[in-house]
This record gives structure tokens, sequence and C-alpha cells, in this order.
């Protein structure tokens, strides 16, 4: 049986946008114009391919919703049926058509589609011979043999003597002719055991074909023996006997399910008697046991005679819309004397044919099959014939199904056993004196759930269950259900929010509808069904933190709901439920604090030690949330929360944390999930103030603290250091405020030191737990726990792969910012000052220059997001006590830094740092000295800063781009651009190139400025000199801009022009350069520079013929080809009559593979050519 | 497949409803469901097969077959009786002649097991006609007091006119929708 893990737990409630929803068939004319295109391209394999692609497509899209197709059904049907019937017309052409058939019918159901089928008595003889024709072998027609016997079986329907066709059987050379009835007869039971889905309409066809009054009375009977035989001789063990025995079976079904019960009546023993003893309940294939299901369920209902439900008329309409709108409708309108009831009471004495008993019984075994849709089919089949019985057997029936619910039987038997209850239970037949007996199980049901380990099944049977209440509700009368309302309303509402899967909560919220629909008797019924519905139901954070809290505000329901929190759902194997209930009984103490307080409490608290994990876990979690939930009402009642609980409880909740210790429960399995709650505990207890000051409790409380600190998991650290804020305040510091001197030294001194752990996590644990220190824990220590972080906060080489610790120390210093707090001449030890701002800049403006990598990647980007938020949360923070502090440079780094990150590659870091400058330019207060503030705004308006998508590539690369123009921000605009346009992601390569490339030609004609800022270029290239990360990608953008001809209005003629400087520049970044990708990128760049004459030109070709010597044969082999196509770009580099001589060296010589002598010769004699000395080899070093 | 399944799947159904419309041949039937169907009815001949159609009507989706009514066709009515919601018994009140036969085939078919607990409605067709009976008439003579087995109604109506065969279809609809659904 397959773990019933649906749903992924997390936010299921997003499932809906999947769900496509069409108002009506839009793509009709399409459709029809695929339709019509066939005949013009059915010679074309691949346009059919395309053509049946998007057929297929369009069809799919309406699988959810196919009575929308309606109206046209009929029209499309015909279109398709007029190519494929004839039967000249090319195979391709007849085959697409019947596959556009098959997939229409299989999109609406072949019931409603074979109706639209024509069936005149005309029709009967071509289909026939089209049949005739036909190769049941021939896998790529499944199609159309499966369109053509379902058409047969309407046509064979004609109420017309088929005789009447069969007038010219002699034929003229003496041979006699089959008759129609036998033709039709051959076809159905040579389709009857083949493998593909034919099958499926060979026993539709014929179990229509076989009640007809004329085939009935003249083969019936040899048919039946043809099938009998099958089902006794077939060896369910081979593939054949499987199809064959799944034909008979699904033929025999219908046929008894369609024909005439008295006329099939006897028959009726001997084919259950054969079909029982092949045993086929020990069949291995689920489709031969669904198809045994639903023969026996036939035969059953065979031998009784039908009864109408005589209470129909009495519950309401058939859809609930009706009922929950008007009213119920009425049956007829009264006065009439033409409406007359009909007799309700049946007689009881009928006779019940012994086989019944077989029936029933088999139908048991099939209820609990492995396969649900075997059960399925036993639990329609069990309502069905159950219904048809006296009422003292119906009872019987009842009675073995309950049975089925015991411990000792499965999963599968459980869910099988509602399905029946819900069938018996719609059909009315389940009497209310059961009620007593079925309603406890079913509550049983609804809570189903069988642990596996770190799973569990049950799903399905809680979601059938939910079935068996809303059968409940349709069938009987609300006096009949009123002693159990309560309980069914509660249980129901309990699984629509508690459940942890999203379609048992839907489906609880259905049945719990249907019950206020048609009982009316739920308490508060339709004030919660318009709450708790489908959608609200489908978020289960939602679900348990509010809605819960909703309900339980009915006190009808306020105990239930918080009983099954506590007593069911604090234990589950979910840690997220456990959670998730632990938030929800925190949400509901308001409702009940009493109840809370006296019972609940007192229960869950000797379940902090039991031995079960998840309870243990999941019952400190909810003490913890319910205690604080209790302080705030004690508070308002003006009582400490210790007059609240009794005594016994504050004694045990104090002794929770060392009973687990001396159970060594912290460190066994599950230990994780201790120190969690525990800490989730520490921090409760500390913001409720219990008195546990200077017990030694408190001492074990922060060594469990201490120990989660340097704790591998990031959400176990993350749960130590929520707790610190609340445990040292109310802990460690005296009623006036101030802190314990004593622990505040052992505290800090140990913490210091722990920063400089060389265990990564340790460094994380204790920044971020200093970085959570309450106020009065850094008085007068402030300066220390500062250098402290900063050290962390600092690259150096042995740890430079710690860039989590450097993220964490970063984020902490600036939450001991924001904790303490700013003063202008305040004391540096104590609060943020002009004394010591500029040491907190300076730490994070270091910190957004980390551009570590390590196998990770950039793992830098951690700590510059970190830095860049920072930045952000301490700017605000001082603009808003004292703007003054900032310096107009501390002003001018931060900008020009989030400019920088706003245009380099990673998107995350680049939308953060969009979205957090937009926020400082438009920070309220202002923040004071914005570099060029007005051109800035100008750039970003309010409007527009606000509304823009930073994630989005192409806005922020425009819009940023734009400050180049700004001389405060150029240099750091294009530090990061370079990186950008020089990258390799093709998306963010696009669009800063495209910024770049605006903002070049922006500045042509305008000499000056150009000069400006190829200026600003080279100062980026020289401060990253052999900076890789920088040098590399520049040297690219470079190459870009020189392609793109937007440089060359830059003047070479002095010495010293900025095209010799970028010759000399790049020529010291790759000399002796072991990189082949700058090296190669270096040769684009000296070709890209020969555009400029004089000094440029000759040392860019003396570099490049350096390179066609160097030492790795790739270089030289792609420097010569750069060279090739320059040379062409740039023709009047080369003396004119030396052209021909030089591109031929160039393109012939295989500079990567000849010995380095041959190739120096070749390339002195471009050299030569060229006009240039030739290269000197220098001696190696 | 849970009870969310089930739940859409009936809600489809729920709408969907199976009419039988029988009678004697030249009763009427054909030219009843044109008319409803908005088609001509001047060409009509003798039903020699059946025909189906599919209309909308008040949110329902009807699917009324209509099967020829002579006699060598009546023998193979029965194949047509399966999950039927209503039967519509049309009758030409013009018709004295054949006013026997007529309610001899009908209480056939009232004792049909499938049809059990289908509702009835009897069109008094061809009130147009001079000296067509009244539907009290034809009421009396085709003993439907004496039916206790099924909800009916009898209807006088025109289909040449298109008289009352919508008060009829509203009867027959409202009836099939106030009973529970069962899905058998
Ligand atoms: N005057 C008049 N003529 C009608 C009316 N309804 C039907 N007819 C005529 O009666 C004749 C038979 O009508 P059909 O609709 O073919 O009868 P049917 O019940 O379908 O007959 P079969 O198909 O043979 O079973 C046609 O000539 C119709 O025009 C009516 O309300 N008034
Ligand atoms: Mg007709």
């Amino acid at each position: 049986m397959a773990a019933n893990m649906t749903g992924d737990g997390k936010d299921d409630g997003a499932d809906e946008s999947k769900l496509q929803v069409h108002e009506t068939f839009t793509e009709l004319e399409e459709v029809k114009e695929l339709i019509r295109g066939l005949e013009n391209i059915y010679e074309d394999f691949i346009e059919m391919e395309r053509s049946a692609e998007r057929f297929r497509f369009i069809i799919d899209d309406y699988q959810e919703q196919p009575h929308l197709i309606d109206p046209y059904l009929e029209e499309l049907m015909l279109m398709l049926l007029n190519i494929a019937k004839q039967p000249k017309a090319p195979r391709p052409l007849t085959r697409q058509a019947f596959s556009y058939l098959y997939l229409i019918t299989k999109m609406r159901g072949f019931k409603q589609v074979v109706r639209l089928l024509p069936h005149e008595v005309s029709d009967m003889e071509p289909l026939l011979s089209l049949i005739e024709s036909q190769n049941p072998t021939d896998y790529e027609l499944w199609e159309t043999r499966y369109m053509l016997l379902l058409w047969l079986s309407i046509v064979c329907m004609i109420p017309f003597d088929l005789k009447r066709l069969d007038s010219n059987l002699q034929q003229g050379d003496g041979s006699v002719k089959m008759r129609t009835m036998d033709r039709i007869m051959a076809i159905g039971k040579m389709y009857l055991s083949v493998n593909d889905k034919v099958r499926d309409a060979a026993a539709y066809l014929v179990s229509r074909f076989l009640t007809r009054l004329d085939v009935k009375q003249e083969l019936l009977p040899s048919i039946l023996d043809w099938m009998m035989k099958i089902l006794k001789d077939a060896d369910h063990q081979t593939v054949l006997g499987c199809n064959q025995l799944c034909g008979v079976l699904a033929t025999s079904a219908l046929l008894f399910k369609h024909g005439k019960r008295e006329d099939l009546l006897q028959y009726a023993p001997i084919v259950l008697q054969v079909a029982l003893e092949a045993k086929l309940e020990l069949c291995d294939s689920c489709v031969v046991r669904k198809m045994m299901g639903k023969l026996i369920h036939r035969l059953g209902l065979t031998f009784l005679k039908s009864r109408v439900a005589a209470w129909r008329y009495q519950r309401g309409s058939r859809s609930l819309a009706a009922n929950l709108g008007g009213g119920v409708v009425k049956s007829t309108e009264g006065g009439s004397s033409d409406v007359i009831q009909g007799p309700e009471e049946e007689d009881e004495d009928d006779d019940v044919p012994e086989e019944i008993e077989e029936v029933i019984e088999h139908l048991l075994v099939y209820l609990k099959d492995k396969e649900t849709i075997v059960r399925w089919t036993a639990a329609k089949g069990i309502g069905r014939v159950t219904g048809r019985l006296p009422q003292e057997l119906a009872d019987d029936v009842v009675g073995s199904v309950l049975e089925l619910f015991s411990s000792q039987e499965t999963n599968g038997a459980w869910h099988g056993g509602c399905l029946a209850l819900a069938e018996l239970g719609r059909r009315g037949l389940l009497l209310p004196g059961r009620l007593k007996d079925v309603v406890p199980v079913i509550m049983k049901a609804l809570a189903y759930d069988e642990r596996r380990g770190n799973f569990s099944v049950g799903a399905h049977v809680r979601d059938a269950a939910c079935y068996v209440c809303w059968a409940f509700a349709r069938a009987y009368e609300p006096k009949e259900i009123l002693p159990y309302v309560n309980q069914i309303a509660s249980c129901l509402i309990i699984a629509s929010v508690f459940d942890r899967e999203v379609n048992v909560r839907r489906a609880a919220a259905a049945a719990f509808q249907e019950n206020v629909g048609r009982q009316g008797t739920f308490p508060h019924g339709i004030d919660i069904l318009t709450t708790v519905d489908y959608f609200a139901v489908g978020n289960r954070v939602r679900c348990f933190t509010e809605l819960s809290v909703f309900i339980a505000n009915f006190p009808e329901y306020t105990q239930a709901v918080i009983d099954h929190l506590a007593e069911v759902k604090l234990a589950h194997w979910d840690s997220a439920i456990r959670e998730l209930s632990a938030q929800a009984l925190h949400n509901l103490t308001p409702c009940s604090p009493d109840y809370m307080a006296a019972t609940v409490l007192p229960k869950l608290l000797p379940l902090t030690s039991g031995l079960d994990l998840f309870q243990r876990h999941g019952a400190i979690l909810a003490v913890a949330e319910i205690l604080h939930a209790l302080y705030p009402i004690s508070q308002a009642r003006k009582k400490s929360l210790v007059d609240l609980l009794d005594e016994n409880s504050l004694e045990e909740v104090q002794s929770v944390s060392k009973k687990l210790q001396d159970a060594k429960m912290f460190k066994r399995h599950g230990g994780e999930y201790m120190r969690t709650a525990v800490c989730c505990l520490i921090e409760k207890c500390s913001l409720s103030k219990l008195p546990f000051h200077n017990k030694p409790v408190i001492e074990l409380w922060q060594s469990v603290i201490d120990e989660c600190l340097t704790h591998i998991e990031p959400e176990i650290q993350a749960a130590a250091v929520a707790a610190i804020p609340s445990f040292f305040s109310e802990y460690f510091t005296r009623p006036d405020g101030s802190v314990l001197q004593d622990k505040q030294e052992s505290i800090l001194s140990h913490y210091l030191q722990e920063l400089k752990s060389s265990n990564e996590p340790t460094r994380q644990g204790h920044s971020l737990a200093l970085g959570a220190l309450p106020r009065a824990m850094l008085q007068g220590q402030l300066s220390r726990v500062m250098a402290g972080l900063i050290a962390v906060s600092e690259v150096t080489q042995k740890e430079e792969k710690m860039a989590e610790a450097r993220r964490d120390a970063v984020k902490a210093l600036s939450g001991i910012c924001e904790t303490v707090g700013v003063a202008n001449d305040g004391k540096a030890d104590s609060v943020l000052c002009s004394a010591n701002v500029a040491t907190v800049y300076s730490a994070l403006l270091q910190a957004i220059k980390d551009y570590t990598l390590d196998s990770r990647g950039d793992i830098g980007a951690w700590v510059r997001e970190a830095s860049m938020q920072a930045l952000h949360d301490v700017t605000s923070l001082i603009v808003r006590s004292d703007p003054q502090m900032l310096t107009p440079d501390i002003c001018k780094r931060v900008f020009c830094s989030l400019v920088q990150q706003a245009v380099e590659k990673i998107d995350r870091t680049r939308s953060l740092a969009g979205h957090l400058f937009s926020k400082l330019i438009y920070h309220s207060p202002t923040v004071p000295h914005i570099p060029q503030e007005k051109e800035v705004k100008d750039v970003f308006p309010e409007v527009l800063a606000k509304g823009t998508n930073w994630s989005a590539v192409s806005d922020t690369y425009t819009m940023f781009s734009r400050l180049l123009a700004l001389d405060e921000y150029t240099y750091n605009v294009l530090l990061g651009l370079v990186i950008s346009v020089g990258g390799l992601t093709e998306s963010v390569v696009k669009f800063s190139s495209a910024s770049l490339l605006e903002y070049l030609k922006s500045l042509s004609g305008d000499r000056a400025a150009l000069e400006r800022f190829m200026g600003v270029y080279l100062a980026v290239c020289r401060d990253h000199h052999r900076d890789d990360r920088v040098s590399l990608p520049a040297m690219k953008a470079l190459d870009h801009m020189l392609c793109w001809g937007v440089l060359d209005t830059l003047a070479s003629d002095k010495s010293d022009s900025i095209p010799d400087q970028l010759v000399s520049h790049i020529r010291s970044e790759v000399t002796k350069c072991g990189n082949p990708q700058k090296i190669m990128a270096a040769a684009d760049v000296y070709c890209g520079l020969l555009q400029f004459e004089g000094s440029p030109r000759s040392k860019c070709l003396t570099q490049l013929m350096i390179l066609l010597c160097h030492k790795y044969p790739r270089v030289r082999k792609t420097t010569a080809d750069k060279v090739y196509e320059a040379l062409l770009t740039y023709d009047e580099v080369v003396p004119e009559e030396q052209v021909s001589d030089v591109m031929s060296v160039l393109s012939e010589t295989s500079w990567d593979n000849l010995e380095i002598a041959e190739i120096r010769e070749k390339r002195n004699s471009l050299c030569d050519m060229l006009g240039i000395k030739r290269p000197v080899l220098l001696k190696q070093s | 497949m849970g009870l969310l399944t089930i739940l859409k799947k009936m809600k489809q159904k729920e709408k969907e409803v199976r009419l039988l419309m029988l009678g004697l041949d030249n009763a009427g039937k054909t030219t009843i469901l044109k008319k409803f169907n908005g088609e001509d009815i001047d060409t009509i001949s003798p039903t020699l097969g059946f025909n189906i159609k599919t209309l909308e009507h008040r949110g329902f989706k009807l699917n009324i077959w209509d099967v020829g009514g002579q006699k060598s066709l009546r023998s193979y009515w029965r194949n047509y009786f399966e999950s039927t919601d209503a039967l519509i018994w049309v009758v030409d009140s013009a018709d004295r002649m054949r006013l026997n036969d007529c309610k001899k085939e009908l209480h056939a078919l009232l004792v049909e097991e499938r049809l059990a607990g289908a509702t009835l409605l009897v069109f008094a067709n061809k009130q147009d006609l001079p000296g067509s009976l009244t539907a009290k008439e034809i009421r009396e003579a085709l003993d439907l007091d004496s039916i206790k087995t099924h909800h009916w109604l009898i209807q006088d109506c025109s289909a040449v006119t298109g008289d009352n065969l919508l008060n009829g279809m509203d009867w027959v609809v409202n009836d099939i929708a106030s009973r529970i659904f069962t899905m058998d």
C-alpha cells in the first residue's frame, strides 16, 4: 500500500492558481480549421504531427470542464466523421480524423459522444464493411477501431429487425453471406480479447447488442456459454488470460446492468457460480478484480427486484444550492389532483434467493481489496444490492460492514468500510437505530492516522469518513441525526481546519456544508461554513492560527477544538503540525483561559518528559505557548500568573528541563527537537516573568542556550537566539533595569571568546547571540562587543571561507546598534554616537566589498547582502534620531556602494540593492548628503522608485546606468556594470550591455565627456590591477565597447592618449599571466585597438606578434584567427602590397601544431611585412 | 477518488436529465421534439429509428430520446429504458379510435422495473384540432387515476402551436429536481 503523503505540507493553498478555468470553448474556430486543414496536409508528416499536437493541447485543456464543448460537439463530430468514414480516403487522413474523434471522446466521455453518432438503418452496412476491413493488430489504428466499435454500438440500437437487412444473402457466385446479426457478434467476440482499449468498446457493443429482443432470443444462450467457457478456462496469470477475462467480465457486468432483469434472471445463478469458482480475488490484475466486483454486484441486483427509495422526495432537492438558496423545493404544486404519490410500502415478504448471501460475502472481500478502485466498486455494489433487500437482511449487511472497523484490519479495510457505510447511508439503508454504532466508528475513522515512522497512512480513510458524514446529511431526517449533531459537527469542523492534508480539510468542509444545508441543526452552521469554506481551508497556517480561533469562539466548539489539539495534534508525526498546534493553543487561550490553566496545562505537563518524542516536543511547545498567552490575561485581571496556575504546575514547568537533562534527552535521538522546544519554553517563561529568579533552573537554561549556540543547525541556533533577549532581561537584570554585573561579565567574556572559535557555527551562533543581547547587557561594554563582532566580519586569509560567520557578525552589529540606540554625544561604550559611528560604517563598508569565492560560488554575496541591509537599517536608525551624525563622506560611500551592487551580476543582490537604494533616497525623515540628490531623484522619480520590480533585469540596469552621467556615481556604477557586461549570464550580459551602449551613444560627439568616461574606466582598471574578478570582465567590456564603434572619436594623436593608456594597461595585466582566458581577452582588445593609428596600433601589433609565439598553442591559434579577422576589418593596417602574403601566412600556418622555432620564423616574417620590430626573446628569469 | 471528486462528478450529473418520449405512431413526438429545438416542423416523416436531442432548460441539460411509435418498433422500446428520469407519453387527442391501444401500451410500460421511479408526463397533444378530446377526457380514457407508482401529470398541448409545451417540461424538470439525486 502506497504511503499516503499527499500535500507538501507547507503552503498548500497555492494549487488554486494552477487550475485553468474557462468560460466557454474559445478555440472552436481554430479546432475547425485544424480539422478542415487535414485534407490538405495529410501527405506532410511533420505538418500532421504539428496539427495533432495542437489539437491535443486544446482538447486536453478542457479536461476539467468538458461540458463547455457540448454546444459544438455534434458539429465537430460530424465534420470528423465525414472525413473518417470514407472507405477510400488515404490512411494518414482517416487515421488522424479518428484519432481526433478519440481525443474528443476521451475528454467528453464516450456515453455523451456515442449518442451523437449517426444511427440510421442505412449506416449499418457500410459501417460493418469498414470494421471488417480493419486489421485488429495494427497498433497505429487502435483509435480508429475503438471509434468504429463505439459507433456500431449505437447503430445496433435501431428499432428494426436485423433480418430485414439480410434479403440478399445468396451471392451471385453461389456463396452465402453471413447474416448481419452474426457479423456483429463475430466482431464483438474478436475484439473482446484484444490487448488495447478497443476491448472496452467491444464489451459495450456486445452488452448493448445482446439486449436486443431478436438477438436475445437467438444468440444470448450460446454467447453466455462461450463467455462461461472463457471464465472457466482462461488463465489469469497470463496476459492473454487477463485480457480475455477483462473482456468477458466487463461484457457480462454491462449485460446484467442494461438488460431486462426478468430476461436475465434465469442465467444469473450459473454465471455467478462459474465466476466465483474462477477464484479471481486471487488475480494480480486489479482490473480483473474490479470487473469481477462489478459482475458480482450486477448479478446480485438481478436476483432482487428493484425498489424505489420512498423518501427521495422528502430529503430535499438534487442540488444543495437550491436548498441553501430558496428553501426546499416543494415536490409539486398542491391543489392539483393530477399528481399522486406512489405507494411507499413495499411488501417485505419477497423471497430472497440464497445466492445473495454469496454475493454479499464476496463483495465484502473485495471491499478490503488492496486497490482503491476495487474497494470502490465493491462499496457501490454493497450499497445497491442492500437497497433491494428487506430491512432485516439489510441490517445484517450493515453489521458485517461494521466489523471491518477493528484495529486488526488494514487501513484498506477501514477505507472500504467507510465507502460502504457512505453508500448505504446515502440510500437510507442505515436505520436510525444503527446510528449509535455507526457514529463512533466514523468519528474514529475521521481521525484515522496510522503512524509509520516519519509519515503516516490514513488520509484516504479520513476522506472516506467525510463522505459518510456527507451521505448522512442527505439521507436522514434532522430529528434522527439530532442526538449526534454536536459530535459530528465538532469532528467535521476539526477535520476541516486541523487535518494535515488539504484534500481532507476540503472534504470535511464540504461534508459540513452539506450537513448545514440539509440538516440545518448544526450549531452556528451558516456562520461557520461561510468563513471556513473550500478556499479558506486551503491555507494550513491560516487554519491553525486564525480559523481555529474563529470556531472556538462559539462555545459549543471551544473545548472540542482545544482538546483535539492538545490530545491529538501535539503528538503528530509532522513537526510542522506540532508547532502549528502549539501556536494555535496560544491563540486559543483567551477563549477559555481557566480551562487552559486548570485542565489543559496539568494534562500536558507530565507529557513533557514522556517517552514519545513527538508528544514530548509538542507538549513542551504547547506549555510554553499557553503560559505566554495566560500572562497578559493574568495582568488584565490584576493578578500574577502564578495565581492562575495551580502550585504543582509551576513546579513542573520549572522541572521540565531538568528532567530532560537527567534522562539525557538533549543528546539522544531527537535531541534537536528538545533543544528548540526548551529554548521556546525559556523565551515564553521569561516573557511571562515566571518567578524563577536565582533558581537552579536559570543556570540550566543558560547552559541549554549556550550549547545551542554551537549547534550546527541554523534553526537550533535561531531558537536559542530568540530566547536570549527576554531571558537575559528577565533573569539577569534587577527590577530597576540595571544588569547583574557578574553575569554580564561572565557571559560577555564567554561569548566574545567563542567568536574566535575555529568552528564556524560557533562563531555564527555567538555573533547572533551578541546581536540579540538586551540593552542592559551592553551597557558599559559596547565597544568591546563591537570590536569583537567587527573582527569576525573581516576577511582574513586563514578564515576566508567563513562567509556565513561574517554575515552573521554584520547582522549582529546592526542588531546591537538598534538595541542601544543613538545619541550624538553619548558614551561610546553605551550607545551609537559620534565617537563610534565611523567605526560601524567603516566595518559595514568593508563588508560590502566581500567577494570571496569558493566551491559554493560567490559566498561573499551573503556578506554583501547582510551589509547592505545593515547599512540601510543603521542609516535609517540614525536619521530617525539624529541625522547630524552622518557625515557627507559616510553618505557618499553608502549610496555609491549600493549603486554598485545594484548593477552587479547576481539577481538577488541586485534586487536587494535596488530596493534599499530607493528606500533610502526617499526615506522619511530624509537622509542628508545624498550625492547629487536632485539629479538622482530625476532619474528615480518617487513613484517609479517605489513601484519598480527590482528583480527584473531590464528595469534595474536601465535606471542605474543613467547614473553614469553623474560624476559622483560614475566610478561605482562602472565598476559594477563592467562585471555584468563582461560576465557569463546571458540575460545579464544582454541587458547590462544594452544599458552601457545606450549611455555611450548619448556621449557621441562629445569627446571631452567620452575621455572623462574612459578616464574613469582606466581608474577602475588600475584600482583592480590583476584582480581577475574585475580586470577580466573589464577587458571583455572594453572589447564590447571597441566593437560597438562608440570609442572611435578618441584621439591618439599625442603620446599618452587614452588608447595608449589602454594598451599599456592591458599589457600590464597579461605580462606573466597564466590564465589563457585572460590572454585571449587581451588579444581581442589589442585587435580592437588597432583602429587607433599611430603608437596604439604599432604597440598592439607588437603585442599580438608576441602572442603568436605564446607557449600555449591555443593562445597562438586564437590570436592568429583574431588578427586575421581584425586585418579584414581595419584594412589600412597592412601596406596594400603585403595584404595577400600576410593573410596567407596567418591563415595557412598551423599555429597550434608546429615546432616553436618554425612558428617564430613565420611570425618574424609577418613582423617584417607589417613593418614592426621582431620581438626579442627575454631571458626567462 | 476522494469526496471532492465525487462531488464534482455529481454536480455535473445532477444537471443532466434523461427523458424518454414514447407514444403511438403519429402522436406528434417528433414534432414536439423539433418544436422545442426550434427546428422546422413541416417536413416530419414517421420515425423509423430514434432521435436524440440535447437541450438546455432552466439550467438542466435534457437528453431527450424520441423513438418511433409504429407497431413493429414498439417491441424495441425496452432498449431505451435504462436510467430514465422521466417518461413523456404523447397522445394524439384527436385519435379516438386508438385510445384503447394507447392505454394498453402505457400501462404495459408502467410495470417495467427499469422505469420504476420515473416521473410520468402525459401530453394530450393536438389540442388545436377541432374535435380533440380534453385532457380530462384523456385522463379518464387512459385510466390515469389508477396509477399509484409514479408521479404523473397530464398536460393538454399542441405541438404545432407550441401551446403549453413549456408548462409540461417545467413540471417534469421540477419534479425530477425535487427528489434527491441518488446516482444509481
Ligand atoms: N394539428 C396538429 N398536428 C400535429 C400536432 N403534432 C403533430 N402533428 C402532426 O402529426 C403528424 C405526426 O407527427 P410526428 O411528430 O411525426 O408523430 P410521431 O409521434 O413522431 O410519429 P412516429 O414517429 O411515427 O412515432 C405530423 O403530420 C404532424 O404535423 C399538433 O399539435 N397539431
Ligand atoms: Mg416520430
